[in-house]
This record gives C-alpha cells, structure tokens and sequence, in this order.
C-alpha cells in the first residue's frame, strides 16, 4: 500500500532524522529532574546550523497557523533562538520566560503582552513539562491567555498530562517514539 | 528612530551589570517583542559584516551572547547563513554539561555578535573563551557605549564594528525634542566623564606609549 505523507509528516520525519543525525548522544546522563537517562536530545545543535534550523521554523510555523495566537514565548534559554527566528518570520512578537522570569530590566510583561493576549509557549525539548508550566503561570499572571504549547521534541516523560491538567494544549512536533536510538551494542560496534 | 519607538532606551538612574550606575540604559531584550524591529536589526547587522568584514575575513561561525545578545545573533546566523555557537552563562549540570553550545572546530574565524558594548571586557571575556577554540578578530554591536569599547577591545586584537554610537542617538533625540535639553546634557556629560575615566585606566594598565587616544566625536 502507498502511504501518501503531508508536507508537515515529511517535516517531522525529516526533523526526527536530523536530531538523530545531530543531536542525539548515547551515553548515561543526568536529566533535569535529576533522572538518569540512556540518551540526551541537544536541540542547540538543530537551532544553530541554518538549514537545520529552517526546518523546525518551517514546522513550527506550519502549526502555528492553526493556532490562534498573538504571541510567543520561550521558556528557557535553549528556546530562545527558535522562538526569535520564528517569531520573525510569523510577524509575532516574542517573549523570552526563563525558569519563570521574564528578562527584561524594566519593562513589564504586561505592557509586553499589548492588547494580544493569546500566547502560545515554544519549547525546544519537553520531559515533564514543568519548565513550560512555570513560564504559562508567569505569563497568566501578567494577564496572558495561555491555551497552547509546542514542544520540538516531546521525550514523553509526563509534559502531556502536566499541561493538559492546567488547560494548555500540548502540540508535541516530534515524540519520543519517532526517534530511532541505536542499541548499545550497535554502538559498541560503531567504537571498534 | 527603532530603539526609541520600542522603548528600549530609557533614562532615569540604572545599575548596570557592571554595578556602574548610568543614567540611561538600552534594553535589547525587547526588540524580539517587535518582529519587524527584529528583523530590520538582522539586516543592519548583515548589512555590516557583508560591507566591512567579509571582504577580508571569511567567517565560520557566528558566536552569540546569552541572553540579551542571543535572538540577534541567530537571526544574523539565519540570514547570513552562517552556523551559531554561544556561550553558556552558567554550565548545565545535566545532560552535555557543555560550556559552547553549537559546533565549532579548532582554527574556526568566529564572528563574535553581541547587543552593545559598554567598557569591552565581558566581550574580552567572551573572546578568551572563544579563542580557547578558534580566531576572534572582529565584534559587531548595535549600540557602542562610548566608554572606551573600541580602545579596550583594540589591546587585545578586536576590532570593534558598531552600527550606532549612543551620543549620536542622544544628538538625535535632542534634535527630536523627544529628551530634554537637561536629560541630553547628563548622558552627553556621563559618556564623556567615563569615557575618560577609561582612558586613565589605560594609562595606567598600559604604559604611555601604547596610549590611543579616543577619537574626537
């Protein structure tokens, strides 16, 4: 049977492919949350190599459109280059939350936010999605309306539920289980 | 006028990173929350290291500095088509732990973006770990300070490219009548008193003989 892909199912395989490709390291590691983990997704290396980044704009934007949103924002650091360039090219203002606080010296979130009060949340990788609910509780505060997220690279490890139990829609672009890591023994092999 | 129009030029009394007071103070940060502001920006800064640095340094990687100084510099790195690396403020203690994020390899030409420059030495700083990798000769900032960044960055090969130079914002606003005649005089006496300030500290970190005198603006 011939299975015929939307443009966005191609950008999301071509997406999972070049985090495999780039971003993708085996080993054991910390997480965030003090876990350990077999492997480590490091969307710093799609967000700053031009081609790769162009193509998780092109998605993003591509699901930004069905959203109705005023403005964007990151939650951290490591979002902040998506978030600016595709903020940009979807002519919407963005807003930078990191760990909870907005970064500017001394303008006010709420004069930031204007009369657009929609914003949708931009985040590079999400595991339990505590980081993107500190930025929405901020955001709320200052008078934002905060009905939707996005997550790059969703590593499924609770974010859905977290944010859907505080009314975010949770729009994962790539998930756990479209990326492929290699066995262990495979990349034992690869060392030799 | 771009900056004033965001809003990211305010004068009342501010505490700079450096823990200086100023009477004014630039906010980058904002300009992200105007697309178009950020996007005219970009091609200010392309616009530059296309005229004045490309034709005699080819460039490998575009370095940005977090926080304020990230969103240009991959909004440059986009347009220009040139890969991004930035240093971390504070390392991770999870996952990479790395201090450089992005791919950089040794002998890379880095093109060192940031925001505004004030004094030059946390762009120093910035260059010294970038140079731990790769060549660092050249910084592009929107708004020069004018408290002696370009003379500091000279002593350790850098070389400044500005796209503004704040008394020429400050000539502008007075000429606006968008700040006061009062307000215009204390910027205009603060830049000029720490201006010299920094070139004391030349002297005395230098000797007489490498002394470049400031240029008369």
């Amino acid at each position: 049977m011939v299975q015929v892909k939307s443009p966005t199912q191609n950008l999301r395989s071509t997406l999972a492919r070049l985090i495999e490709e780039r971003a993708l390291f085996l080993g054991e590691f910390k997480s965030p949350s003090g876990g350990r983990s077999s492997y480590y997704i490091d969307m710093a290396m799609i967000f700053t190599e031009p081609t790769s980044l162009e193509i998780a704009v092109s998605l993003t934007l591509g699901e930004l459109e069905k959203l109705n949103v005023d403005k964007i924002a990151s939650p951290s650091v490591e979002a902040d280059p998506i978030v600016a360039v595709v903020g940009m090219h979807a002519k919407l203002g963005s807003l930078f939350i990191h760990q909870g606080q907005p970064i500017y010296a001394y303008e006010k979130l709420e004069h930031l936010l204007g009369r657009g009060k929609k914003v949708t949340i931009i985040a590079d990788v999400t595991l339990s999605g505590n980081t993107v609910l500190l930025a929405a509780k901020t955001l709320r505060s200052a008078g934002a309306e905060v009905w939707t997220a996005i997550s790059l690279v969703d590593l499924e490890k609770g974010a859905r539920d977290l944010l859907e139990s505080n009314g975010i829609q949770f729009i994962p672009l790539v998930e756990a289980k479209d990326i492929r890591v290699p066995e262990k023994r495979e990349m034992a092999s690869n060392t030799e | 006028m771009l900056l004033l129009r965001i809003g990211a030029i305010r004068f009342g009394e501010f505490t700079l990173s450096s823990r200086r007071k100023s009477p004014y103070y630039i906010d980058l940060r904002l300009a992200p929350s105007y697309p178009d502001v950020l996007d005219r920006i970009g091609d200010l800064y392309v616009d530059v290291v296309k005229n004045e640095i490309q034709p005699k340094w080819k460039i490998d990687r575009i370095a940005g500095v977090p926080t304020a100084g990230l969103p240009v510099a991959t909004v440059v790195s986009q347009k220009l088509r040139v890969p991004l690396i930035y240093v971390r403020k504070e390392k991770k203690d999870y996952g990479l732990s790395k201090t450089v994020e992005g791919v950089v390899e040794s002998n890379d030409n880095i093109l060192l973006v940031d925001d505004l420059i004030t004094t030059g030495h946390s762009t120093i700083q910035e260059a010294e770990i970038l140079r731990e990798t790769g060549n660092v000769k050249h910084v592009v900032v929107l708004v020069d300070r004018e408290q002696g960044g370009p003379e500091n960055l000279s002593h350790e090969e850098l070389e400044l490219h500005s796209l503004i130079k704040i008394t020429n914002v400050f000539a502008y606003l007075k000429d606006l009548d968008a700040i006061p005649p009062k307000t215009y005089e204390t910027v205009m006496n603060y830049v000029k008193a720490s201006e010299q300030a920094s070139a004391q500290q030349v002297v005395v970190t230098s000797g007489s003989s490498q002394i470049t005198n400031p240029k008369p603006s």
